[in-house]
């Protein structure tokens, strides 16, 4: 009998203990994102929003100012100023009225610098190539993040000129500073543009994003659990790009 | 006095600028000479409006310019005071061999030179792509303004100019004025420039 409860305490234990840690999440999101590019002799002004509604019911909003330098015909370097509203964090999984829940995100600022190198080509006539990496900094959290974005587009050419282009885009988040591990986040894109004026062109975008939040510091030694949690969702959105 | 000088500048260049006569060196289909809206008969004058049909050619020369226009291109030559002779470019493909003073504009554009040999085409929409053989010609679009050495070529569209660079389809512009050269016809693919197009 003795080795009966033994044995129960034994395999019901997890039972007894309150989870603490988040679960993974899936879902749907959607979105807009605007752009508007000045080019004056080398520099190319850029000013981008994009808002979106994310799982979980939270909503996000990015703005984003700067300018790209020319080195070259297919180098460029750029410096912007970027503010997020709704930018989800390990540590904002804590403990509210004593329960483990994410924070609310959605009216919290989250400013960084970002410096840019971007290098593009052409692969024959209607291809381009580019690979994009973005330092950013996030200022109140000291945390800075590779954002490395390898790219394809092909244009749909009339009268030697871009009608429609279909794109291709993969973008991983790798933490420079912080965490404990190499990768973040990863975004997959397939989008379309088609050039309504030679000015501006709009289309629609979907792309397959997954993130993973993991236990930090404090939350382990509090609560002596652990995680690594997924959220996976697929994006649909419109994208508009006006150049001037 | 002053109203003496100013009245003498104001005669000098009004006698400096001559009307130019154009005469055929060599033509190809129907070609059109319009005056004041008009069909006229070659040679073709100053504010002519010369339309060069789809398939045609037409080399036209003067005292001081070769120009040898290809199919479908539409043109009027004018005179300015300051800038030479200029050739409105109202759509179509232009080689120009000049001596002087002359300039090449597109709706958007001017292509300005003294003494070369260069290329344009145009778009209905303005759109211009433009090839320098020799010399140098000075592009100009509202506050912007390139120089493009010889062998290097620009786009320009309603936005801005491009870097002057080397571009594939300039290899196929032929750069023969008369028929005693060979044929003077061309087949040219020319492309935008994927590099000038911005989406980030």
């Amino acid at each position: 009998m003795i080795k009966f409860f033994f044995l129960m305490l034994i395999f019901s234990g997890p039972l007894w203990a309150v989870r603490k840690t988040p679960r993974s999440q899936s879902g749907l999101e959607a979105g807009v994102e605007l752009r508007a590019l000045k080019r004056f002799k080398r520099y190319l002004f850029l000013a981008e929003t994009k808002n979106r509604e994310e799982i979980l019911g939270s909503s996000y909003h990015q703005m984003l100012i700067g300018s790209y330098y020319r080195v070259t015909k297919r180098l460029r370097f750029g410096l912007f100023l970027q503010g997020e509203q709704g930018l989800r964090w390990d540590q904002d999984w804590r403990k509210k009225d004593g329960t483990w829940q994410w924070q609310k995100i959605d009216n919290r600022w989250d400013f960084s610098t970002v410096g840019d190198v971007t290098f593009v080509d052409k692969l024959g006539s209607h291809w381009l190539w580019e690979i994009k990496n973005r330092f950013y900094y996030y200022h109140s959290r000291q945390s800075l993040q590779l954002r490395t974005r390898p790219g394809l587009r092909y244009f749909i050419l009339k009268d030697g000129k871009p009608l429609w282009q279909i794109y291709s885009e993969f973008e991983a988040y790798v933490p420079v500073n912080y965490g404990t591990r190499s990768l973040y986040e990863y975004w997959a894109y397939l989008g379309s543009l088609y050039q309504v004026t030679p000015r501006f062109a709009f289309g629609p975008v979907i792309s397959y994003r997954e993130r993973w939040f993991h236990a930090y510091s404090s939350f382990e030694s509090k609560t002596q659990q652990t995680f690594r949690e997924k959220f996976s969702s697929t994006y649909v959105g419109l994208s508009a790009v006006y150049n001037w | 006095m002053k109203s003496f000088i100013g009245l003498s500048i104001i005669l000098f260049f009004s006698f400096s600028v001559e009307a130019e006569t154009y005469r055929i060196l060599f033509q190809k289909g129907a070609v059109k000479f319009l005056r004041a809206g008009k069909i006229v008969s070659p040679p073709a004058m100053t504010g002519d409006l010369i339309k060069v049909p789809e398939g045609g050619l037409v080399v036209l020369r003067s005292q001081h310019q070769t120009l040898k226009l290809m199919g479908d291109t539409v043109i009027t030559p004018l005179e300015d005071p300051q800038e030479g002779t200029v050739i409105e470019l109202i759509r179509g493909a232009i080689v120009s061999q000049v001596t002087g003073k002359y300039k090449v504009k597109t709706r958007f554009t001017g292509f300005g030179v003294r003494g070369t040999q260069f290329f344009v085409q145009s778009n209905p929409e303005g759109d211009a792509w433009m090839c320098v053989q020799e010399g140098v010609v000075n592009v100009r679009k509202d506050d912007q303004s390139v120089d493009v050495p010889a062998g290097k070529g620009v786009f320009v569209d309603s936005l801005s100019i491009s870097t002057p660079q080397f571009y594939a389809w300039t290899k196929d512009i032929n750069w023969k004025m008369t028929s005693e050269e060979g044929e003077l016809d061309q087949k040219l693919h020319i492309e935008y420039d994927l590099l000038e197009n911005f989406y980030d």
